[in-house]
């Protein structure tokens, strides 16, 4: 920007300034008309695809409905790539996702070349492509395309991997599962596929999955993929096998697949053994935190009043999770919780103490507490007092002062009246 | 004393020519890295998992923290569009953060909130709780009222209260689409490197239309050029800034009107600092460097199609300190941790991100505003070469402009929220329009922000809009 003698060098930069500047205007012009133009074609284009999915999704539903999949392929034979093929193919996954022609839907698919079409583009080298096709065959779910998915499963892009994995547990089969299953060592092993993405991908295949997941040999199978696998059956519906498999690893030397397998156990109300709580009771003392917390939710969901007592003494763990869904746990309990509550109250553990009092609110324990203000049962009377007043001590009076604003027994007003002392008013 | 002042004006020439050479260089790199970016990512999108894991059990619970102050008029609209969204299992937590208006009032009577007693642990310690508000009808919504103590503060007090193990912060006059919280969460769960922190794109609300369930109606653009500047700002900031930056896995900022969290990593990391007016960019500087220093592998991340509309500030007054906060923020994010700059303790970010952000972003409106001084030095000392001033300010110019149209660029290119031709054309026009005024009054903020630090008057600057008040308006771009 300085005055300088008329030299080469001043030529120079100016000249340099210059043709940045004419590029620059040139690149501008360039995104401005490439907006330009890709604005008007993709209005064109949506335009014509709209109108195509609305001719075809017409034609479609009528053929469906009178000639089923006995439909004339060509009179829907589209060029692979146009705006046809597009518009048959968005119409036949809408059809297919309706569900009311879900089975001819996915034939069609087959009729109309599109399974062949992306089968063809699995062998291509573009990673995107690559992985848009499998996609597609595992929404189309085409059985036939399993064999040509399955050696997918050897490649070592995690993108592919994860696509294909995701694409074979859409289309269901049980070849597809059992490859799976069998690769799940080497896919989990070598971060290949995350195991959130692996266990979503696990459930996709329902309760077909369960007899797989449960009949491989797992004994010599890292503890993770144990785990990764009764997880999949915890969320999986209640069974027989499930229940073996998970009371086969509750002592596992793993502290993820004694938890693992806790939460299978606690899902499986209906196929549980008698002696369960002579095997579950013991990690409700495990030394890992996890354990004891997934021990307290499963033997609350289970109903197992033989462990209040050791519940009774998760109220004082040292973690805050396993003592807030200890209290939880024994609120399920009813009248078994009750002695528990009150011992637990009575101790200097103020931690342990709010827990209990928070869950006691929460689960709505503490609206029976207030209802046996008023009952006949003299001892049941007496406790529920004493729970409520150590409670009131402790600041969680809110269900007494509600009681006293909206409730109808006056005895019972007359009891909260009598204790309720911390100057908090309805 | 002439001659000193000659030889100042002819080196500040060379070293301002160097400095707009890197700069712009920089910014083409980012640039070019985006557009393949963008352009990987719209196709990935066509094939993500995202409705697998819409419907998973393994999707991670979220809680959904919104700290509120004063805002009355906007909180029920944002809790109820945000109770809305399509996620499997989450929580909203709302922070009433000493509040002097309605706010809580408005809540609890929509909500029919009660009061509850709730256990309540200081991991990181904030002001004083009040009260928890809860109602059975609305599980998923807990209100925590608490004393004042700034944004930071209320996140602090919103992660003690949350139960899951990722919060995602969002602010209280903005609005999530319904699937934007799941399209974050997916690189969290495609990843094989642990994502501790996630942020998405935020977009300017105001001249958005609202439907009846507070889904978004119609876009359209305000006739305020105020807010048209800030949305190309926005345009360019997210759509190539951010996704350049994150490809590096370099990002310093994700908004914090729109971002998720890994709860434990942020613990561990001593949570927000309160004090610092940009409490999101601190957090992300921390997050780097508590990662760094113990050696473990992660990944904070921006992904560029989860949105998020806000409302950004209307009127020049408050923009002045809006953008005066952020710099503000920036510098003591910065220079809160200034031992990572050129510590190859601390690898790219400290080799790289940091050092750029001091001499570029920091000083950038110092380097700007000396700039002209010294061009009008120049021009009383006899030493401006008017052909070559002219040159140099056309061609800063029409970088501008091309960074600003390849922002417009990308956004027509992916996402094209603005629909009509009128969109565009405008916002093209304001691309060209910023660098005529716009673009200095926000670097003379920014030098403002700058002597306020060197002065210490680094206090919270509010900023009031149309439709609520906060202290935080609108994501940085």
């Amino acid at each position: 920007m300085l005055e300088q003698p008329i030299s080469m060098h001043a030529d120079l930069t100016l000249i340099i300034i210059a043709t940045t500047i004419a590029a620059l205007v040139l690149l501008i012009t360039a995104l401005l008309l490439a907006s330009i133009v890709r604005r008007v074609l993709n209005d064109r284009m949506y335009g014509k695809l709209d109108a195509l999915r609305h001719e075809y999704g017409r034609r479609l539903s009528q053929v469906l409905e009178t000639e089923g999949i006995a439909v004339r392929a060509e009179a829907f034979q589209t060029k692979p790539g146009s705006l046809a093929w597009q518009a048959v193919e968005d119409v036949l996954f809408a059809i297919v996702s309706e569900g009311k022609y879900d089975k001819k839907g996915r034939a069609l698919f087959q009729r109309f070349g599109y399974v062949a079409f992306y089968e063809e583009q699995l062998a291509g080298r573009n990673v995107l492509a690559r992985a848009s096709a499998i996609d597609k065959l595992g929404r189309m779910r085409c059985t036939s395309s399993t064999p040509k998915l399955l050696p997918l499963l050897e490649e070592r892009d995690p993108e592919i991997l994860a696509v294909t994995v995701r694409a074979l547990s859409r289309i269901g089969t049980k070849e597809a599962l059992a490859a799976i299953i069998g690769r799940l060592p080497a896919l989990l092993g070598g971060s290949l596929v995350t195991r959130k993405a692996m266990e979503t991908a696990l459930l996709n295949f329902g309760e077909t999955a369960i007899p797989y997941l449960i009949g491989h040999h797992w004994e010599r199978a890292d503890p993770w993929i144990i785990s990764c696998i009764l997880e999949t059956l915890s969320h999986l519906a209640p069974d027989a096998r499930s229940v073996s498999l998970a009371i086969e690893h509750l002592h596992s030397p793993n502290s993820e697949v004694r938890s693992k397998a806790l939460k299978v156990l606690g899902r499986a109300k209906a196929n549980v053994p008698r002696h369960l709580a002579e095997l579950v009771l013991p990690l409700l003392e495990d030394p890992v935190w996890f354990v004891r917390l997934q021990a307290a939710i499963s033997v609350g969901t289970l109903m197992l009043t033989e462990a209040a007592g050791p519940l009774g003494k998760l109220l004082f763990d040292k973690n805050w999770h396993v003592r807030r869904q200890a209290a939880l746990a024994l609120t399920r309990f009813g009248h078994a919780a009750i002695d528990i509550f009150h011992e637990a109250l009575l101790t200097s553990d103020g931690y342990a103490k709010e827990s209990v009092c928070e869950e006691i609110e929460k689960a709505g324990f503490s609206d029976w507490l207030v209802a046996n203000l008023g009952g006949s049962d003299g001892q049941l009377r007496t406790k529920s007092r004493d729970i409520l007043t150590i409670m009131q001590r402790l600041h969680f009076s809110t269900p007494l002062i509600e009681y006293l604003a909206n409730g109808v027994d006056e005895r019972i007003k007359q009891e909260i009246r009598s204790f309720l002392t911390d100057g908090r008013k309805p | 004393m002439r001659t000193a002042i000659i030889y100042f004006v002819i080196g500040f020439n060379f070293f301002v020519g160097a400095y707009f050479g890197i700069v712009n260089t920089v910014y083409a790199g980012l640039l070019i890295i985006s557009l393949f970016a963008i352009i990987r990512h719209i196709h990935r999108v066509k094939y993500s998992p995202i409705r697998d894991f819409r419907a998973s059990p393994e999707t991670p619970p979220v809680s959904i923290l919104m700290p509120v102050y004063n805002e009355e008029k906007a909180v029920i609209r944002s809790i109820r569009a945000t109770l809305s969204i399509d996620y499997p299992l989450f929580d909203v937590i709302l922070i009433n953060d000493g509040s002097d208006d309605a706010t809580l009032r408005t809540v609890i009577d929509t909500f029919r909130l009660k009061k509850i007693d709730r256990v309540y642990r200081n991991f990181l310690k904030t002001e004083a709780v009040k009260a928890f508000y809860y109602s059975n009808e609305t599980p998923n919504l807990l209100v925590i009222d608490k004393v004042r103590g700034g944004k930071a503060d209320a996140l602090n007090c919103g992660i003690n209260g949350s139960p899951s193990p990722y919060f995602c912060s969002v602010d209280a006059d903005s609005l999530l689409e319904k699937d934007a919280l799941i399209r974050l969460m997916t690189p969290v769960l495609e990843s094989g490197v642990p994502v501790i922190a996630c942020g998405g794109v935020v977009r300017v609300l105001n001249g958005v239309q609202l439907g009846d369930d507070l889904s978004i109606r119609k876009i359209d653009l305000p006739d305020k050029p105020i807010i048209l500047f800030q949305i190309v700002e926005y345009l360019r900031g997210f759509l190539f800034g951010r996704v350049g930056w994150d490809v590096l896995n370099s990002l310093l900022i994700i908004s914090g009107t729109f971002s998720l969290f890994h709860k434990a990593t942020v613990i561990e990391a001593g949570g927000f600092k309160v004090g610092n007016v940009s409490e999101d960019m601190e957090m992300i500087v921390r997050l780097h460097r508590h990662r760094l220093q113990q050696g473990k592998p992660y990944r904070i991340r921006f992904i560029s199609d989860p949105i998020c509309w806000t409302e950004v500030p209307e009127s020049v007054k408050m923009l002045a300190r809006q953008r005066r906060r952020w710099h503000l923020g920036l510098i003591q994010s910065i220079l809160h941790n200034r031992e990572m700059i050129f510590n190859p303790r601390y690898g790219t970010i400290g080799m790289l991100v940091m050092p750029y952000y001091v001499f570029f972003e920091i000083i950038g409106p110092f380097i700007e505003i000396v700039g002209y001084i010294v061009v009008l030095l120049s021009y009383a000392l006899g030493l401006l070469a008017v052909k070559f001033f002219v040159l140099f300010i056309t061609l800063a110019i029409f970088y501008g402009i091309f960074l600003s149209t390849a922002g417009i660029f990308l956004e027509e290119l992916t996402y094209r929220r603005y629909p009509a031709w009128g969109h565009m054309f405008r916002l093209l026009l304001y691309g060209v329009f910023e660098n005529f005024g716009y673009r200095q009054i926000n670097s003379f903020w920014r030098l403002q922000a700058m002597v306020r630090y060197l002065t210490g008057r680094t206090g919270w600057e509010y900023v009031e809009n149309k439709g609520a008040r906060s202290g935080a308006k609108g994501g940085r771009p």
